[in-house]
């Protein structure tokens, strides 16, 4: 693969001000819609062969899936962005390619700001400032760096070539989360900047500069009615993800989290087992997430996206004029103002040169389809436009297949152990190994120390056998105790 | 530590301004994440008049994942097991992000009016309750005097 960072790629940082509307198309992997920018990529680079490629492929992977979780105030949708404020740290494993083009195709809410309070009867202005203040991502505490607990192996003498591909893969965990920290950083500086920039030049006509930061109107039109979300109980403007079974509303950084629980065996009764090793690898399932409100089996949502359109392929936030101020209005408006084309499906046809119409705000027809934002029957999850978890995390088949396979592969280990330790009691085997060994078959719960133990212990052991030899024919005198 | 999640601050605050009856959760100071809790048994069960102390943790992934349920008041029941663990099916997999302590504990309050032999985490518990049950009602109300009953 051409990996190489070129000077264009390498300056990827300096791109995060202006979204690329290249990688459109649903459910296609962008081949390369990032490159890292620099990964000290001499070193690496020499070092690559074969294995080390598809490592390498997954580590740019890694690092873009880590560059699309910044929240950047010039990627915006209505108001919203295309990723997540901060609320969860973990269970962010999901597609953000997928995620980010569902946002752009208005099919499920942006990840709009968190307010963590709301009254209702703020004014305002007081309102305003608390929405001009906050900040693009949550805070990033120390412990989103911390580090994770030392390898055992880092005490022994000799290290192992799993240890060094562990170390090796802490490090690149730790470059990336200090990678994503200043990422956020840069981002949060640059709006700073923007709103600094809006806020001298109030008023004044032809302001140019900072297109992205949001009129009062925008921002008083989202926030006056806020509401919460019955999961992560912060406030958010009304556009909400819709439950597809019992239209309950979700904010779409909750949403992300549910998934499908890891492959387990069937009728476990117990839950919280892990991968039994005597277990049948055939015999593992996945099964689609249920909904959080509901438990239906598939849990997807519905969107209905706000009458009007700013950020990417709209107008600019900053342009957006109203004299409407609750949704309520927005929705009555809107349902005068426009008769759906009969033409119009749900599908929306973006023009590649961003058409920045001069108009206040422009009404979508294709919102009104749908019944409105208040449907009232449940859809079934092959809806088409239904986005269920599995939508935006596609590789469930991957993961039970590779669940299946590792299963395989373990109880074929054990049973290769069990044979070789047989074979090999009579022998000359040293203390430790025997009861590596032994441990390692009756451990059956943790299967990684279990692997990691036995390579250990096989690998020392010669290694001690090898040192014994040799300090023999050194005929040191100290003997070893 | 990290920041406490609204959401664990305001469902704490509501667990106090709205109170759920027979039912006390109260966090730690030290550490807002850990809950003492106590359920009061609920009438016409065999854990009447007993007062259960119990101790609830939220864990770092909360509410995606269960809150961690113990009792700490012994008690004779057939999905409680001698270490107080808890067999109970939204804790564990049938647990959703929309539940909440709230009504994590009410779950609880009613397995107390409703054992479930056929389930048990406490065989010879439940192996008791199937064979006679009165007997093994017998045995409960005992313990909820001599355990759950303050003296």
């Amino acid at each position: 693969m051409g990996n190489v960072p070129t000077r264009e790629e390498a300056s990827a940082g300096r791109r995060a001000s202006s979204f690329s509307y290249e990688h459109r198309a649903m459910g296609h992997r962008p081949s390369h819609p990032f490159s890292p920018p620099s990964m000290d990529g001499a070193s690496l680079r020499k070092k690559m062969k074969g294995k080390d490629k598809d490592r390498k492929e997954k580590r740019r992977l890694k690092e873009e899936h880590a560059y699309n979780l910044i929240v950047r105030h010039t990627e915006n949708v209505d108001g919203g962005f295309l990723a997540p404020y901060g609320t969860y740290r973990s269970n962010l494993d999901y597609d953000t390619n997928i995620v980010r083009n569902l946002i752009i195709d208005r099919r499920i809410a942006p990840f709009y700001t968190p307010l963590q309070d709301f009254e209702d009867d703020w004014s305002d202005e007081k309102l305003l400032e608390i929405l001009r203040s906050l900040p693009l991502h949550a805070p990033l505490t120390e412990d989103s760096l911390a580090l994770e607990p030392e390898d055992e192996d880092d005490h022994r003498l000799h290290s192992s070539n799993g240890s060094f591909r562990r170390k090796d893969n802490q490090k690149f965990k730790q470059t990336m989360a200090k990678k994503t920290a200043e990422w956020q950083q840069e981002a949060q500086r640059l709006q700073d900047r923007d709103r600094h920039i809006a806020k001298r030049s109030l008023g004044a006509v032809g302001n140019n500069i900072a297109l992205d930061i949001p009129s009062d109107d925008l921002l008083l039109l989202l926030y006056r009615r806020a509401s919460e979300c019955p999961i992560c109980f912060l406030y958010y403007p009304q556009f909400f993800n819709i439950s597809r079974c019992c239209i309950q509303p979700i904010c779409t950084e909750c949403f992300v989290q549910i998934k499908r629980l890891d492959p387990h065996p069937p009728h476990d009764e117990e839950g919280n087992e892990q991968l039994d090793t005597n277990g049948e690898p055939e015999t593992l399932i996945s099964e689609p997430a249920r909904c959080p409100f509901c438990a239906s089996i598939d849990f997807g949502i519905t969107y209905v996206p706000p009458p009007f359109r700013t950020g990417i392929n709209a107008i600019p936030p900053s342009e957006f004029r109203s004299a409407i101020t609750t949704i309520e209005e927005l929705d009555e408006n809107a349902i005068e103002d426009d008769a759906p084309d009969s033409s119009t499906t749900t599908i929306i046809t973006e023009s590649k040169s961003k058409a920045r119409a001069k108009k206040s705000y422009s009404i979508d027809p294709t919102v009104l389809l749908d019944q409105g934002r208040h449907r009232r029957n449940s859809l079934p999850p092959n809806s088409p436009s239904v986005i269920t978890t599995d939508t935006i995390r596609a590789d469930w088949v991957g993961k039970l297949a590779s669940a299946k396979s590792k299963l395989a592969r373990r109880s074929a280990t054990a049973s290769a152990i069990h044979a070789t330790s047989l074979i090999t009691e009579e022998e000359h085997i040293s203390n430790s190994q025997r009861r590596a060994l032994r441990a390692a078959r009756q451990n059956d719960e943790i299967h990684e120390l279990e692997e990691r133990m036995i390579e250990e212990a096989l690998r020392l052991s010669l290694m001690e056998n090898r040192d014994e030899v040799q300090r023999r024919r050194a005929s040191a005198p100290e003997s070893r105790t | 530590m990290s920041q406490l999640p609204k959401r664990i601050i305001k469902e704490s605050q509501r667990l106090i301004s709205d109170p759920v009856p027979g039912i006390t959760a109260v966090p730690h100071e030290d550490n807002l994440r850990y809950f003492q809790v106590t359920i009061q048994g609920p009438k016409e069960s065999p854990y009447q008049d007993g007062l259960f102390k119990l101790e609830l943790y939220l864990p770092d992934d909360y509410p995606m994942v269960a809150p961690k349920v113990r009792f700490l008041t012994k008690i004779y029941h057939p999905n409680i097991d001698r270490l107080g663990r808890i067999c109970l099916d939204v804790l564990k997999k049938n647990w959703s992000p929309a539940l909440q302590i709230r009504t994590i504990l009410l779950s609880i309050q009613a397995l107390l009016s409703a054992p479930n032999p056929d389930d048990p985490l406490s065989n010879e518990v439940a192996e008791h309750w199937k064979r006679d049950e009165q007997d093994a009602i017998a045995t409960a109300k005992e313990y909820t005097k001599l355990y759950a009953t303050e003296q």
